[in-house]
């Protein structure tokens, strides 16, 4: 018998790790390679801007009624920020809602792919790893911006 | 209602894009240098596939990874699992919000692989851990030649005994029970050996037979104290009972009749027919002395067929041999002829066991004997297993 290695999950925040895409952290699949145009930036630290991603985010009239009785405020006011204040089932139903819904991204000023709004077939815990020591979880992704077509000309 | 989002995707260079993710020993904080040779860090990310149940109560959960070199496993509070990385060709990109207005979005880590969760069920290997040896007593001086005897330097506690082995916490209190495993005062954690376990079973059936206690009545609290007045030499003796009752005793504190008739059998087709002087002896000299090993006065059925997997049997002269399956050839090409050469004819349903043990795709257990030796049925209805 041999005796194994441990090391043991940090669950941080405890149970506020589960975020959503629209409202948190995206994850986007694109099908084979990704080719950006790199500036020529010496700095490595320095973000360069690759692409843009437009998506509409559908919500109901039901759900609309919930975000202004969880939040207490005005039909006006509600906008993506306000929406990550709310309960988590609601976030879920919001997302639920827009399953497979197309988006779109733009990479570059050439390319544009036509993707989806996907569930993931299992939540995705995204863990952080320092040294062989310590392991966070950070947070949990459930869905995902996903494009498998071919990319087409920006016309 | 639709709320229109329009994302800036940003990056910057390497290596979060086109970065390699692989994770390398003590490396997962690389510091890796840039164009102009400054180093910089970088944090390394797994994306890791979770059941929906196991998310309900993440923040109760005590997630553990376990591995050694060749294996990866992860333990909640109550499951094993084991971890599989899958490898994928997309190019998947983690973005986070940066900035106040949250359109300006970041990737952070690209990832080639994903993390598959498979529950899996691992019996609890308790090979390797040190022996208990009775207090002051030196049983026998081959037990001092066990490596992790000697290193003991370190005490072996049931905390890190659990955080060592691909096991929850709720599965190892449950395999406790019949692992013959005992917690010492010290808090270590010793394994009972096959010399102490048939010692101190003796005495517990003595001590029944004595008490005259109903055999689906078992009273740990009357054993041990009948046992303690046979044996006081050793301080741990209600420790080694209960952990002996545990494994031959059910939850309805009935006495295991088979699986004491086994030991014993087993004890005896080790000292009166064993493997290595591959002598067999008639069936009938064999149930006398296995009736003779148990204690005087317990009543216990026995038959040949509980110990299938341990003996070879001659089907004309029904004579009997040990077979100790450890020490067969590992692979079935070589372990086939060997059983062979301890027998021309064998019963299938005796030989199938040391076939079964390698059947890895778990092919149907007639399938596996035909594709090595050859199956006939004889004029009694038995199938025989023959060399082809």
């Amino acid at each position: 018998m041999g005796l194994l290695n441990t090391i043991s999950v940090d669950i941080t925040n405890k149970n506020n790790i589960i975020n959503y895409p629209i409202l948190g952290d995206i994850l986007l699949e694109i099908q084979g390679d990704l080719e950006i145009e790199r500036p020529n930036e010496t700095d490595l630290s320095k973000e360069y801007r690759f692409g843009e991603l437009e998506f509409s985010l559908h919500i109901n009239e039901d759900q609309i009624k919930q975000v202004i009785k969880e939040l207490n405020i005005k039909r006006e006011s509600i906008t993506l920020e306000t929406l990550s204040r709310v309960s988590s089932n609601l976030q879920d139903a919001i997302c639920k809602s827009n399953d497979k819904k197309e988006c779109v991204v733009y990479i570059g000023t050439k390319q544009r792919l036509i993707g989806k709004f996907l569930k993931l077939p299992l939540p995705m815990m995204i863990l952080e790893m320092e040294g062989q020591e310590k392991i966070t979880a950070k947070k949990v992704i459930k869905y995902k911006f996903q494009f498998v077509d071919r990319p087409l000309p920006i016309m | 209602m639709d709320i229109e989002i329009k994302y800036n995707l940003n990056s910057v260079r390497v290596p979060f894009l086109n970065g390699s993710e692989e994770y390398k020993e003590s490396e997962s904080i690389v510091k890796r240098r840039d164009d102009l040779g400054n180093p910089i860090t970088v944090t390394n990310y797994k994306f890791l596939q979770v059941p929906e149940y196991l998310l309900e109560h993440i923040g109760d959960q005590d997630l553990n990874f376990k591995g050694d070199a060749k294996n990866l496993f992860m333990t909640s509070n109550e499951e094993t699992f084991q971890v599989k990385q899958n490898f994928h060709s997309n190019c998947v990109l983690l973005m986070k919000p940066t900035g106040l207005a949250s359109i300006d979005y970041s990737a952070y880590t690209t990832q080639h692989s994903e993390l598959e969760l498979i529950q899996t069920n691992i019996p609890l290997d308790t090979s390797g851990l040190p022996f208990y040896r009775y207090e002051g007593d030196i049983l026998s001086d081959d037990d001092n030649d066990d490596l992790t005897n000697s290193g003991s330097s370190i005490i072996l506690t049931k905390n890190r005994l659990i955080a060592s082995l691909p096991i929850s916490r709720k599965e190892f209190k449950e395999k406790w029970k019949g692992s013959l495993l005992i917690e010492l005062k010290d808090k270590s954690i010793k394994k009972i050996p096959y010399a102490i376990e048939a010692d101190i079973m003796n005495l517990i059936l003595v001590a029944i037979v004595s008490l005259n206690i109903d055999y689906t009545e078992i009273d740990y609290g009357l054993i041990k104290t009948k046992v303690r007045s046979l044996k006081d030499d050793d301080e741990n003796i209600e420790l080694l009972v209960t952990a002996i009752l545990d494994k031959y005793t059910d939850l309805n504190r009935n006495l295991k009749m088979k699986e004491i008739a086994i030991f014993y059998g087993l004890k005896t087709l080790k000292q009166k027919c064993p493997f290595a002087r591959r002598k067999f002896i008639d069936l009938n000299d064999f149930y006398m002395y296995w009736k003779e090993s148990l204690p005087s006065y317990f009543n216990c059925d026995l038959d040949i067929d509980f110990l299938v997997g341990h003996f070879a049997k001659e089907i004309e002269s029904e004579k009997v041999l040990e077979v100790d399956s450890k020490r067969l050839p590992a692979t079935i090409q070589r372990r086939v002829p060997y059983l062979m050469g301890i027998q021309k004819t064998w019963e299938q349903k005796h030989i199938q066991p040391f076939f079964e043990e390698l059947n890895e795709h778990k092919i149907k257990p007639d399938n596996f004997i035909m594709k090595f030796a050859r199956r006939k049925k004889d004029k009694s209805g038995k199938y025989i297993v023959t060399e082809r």
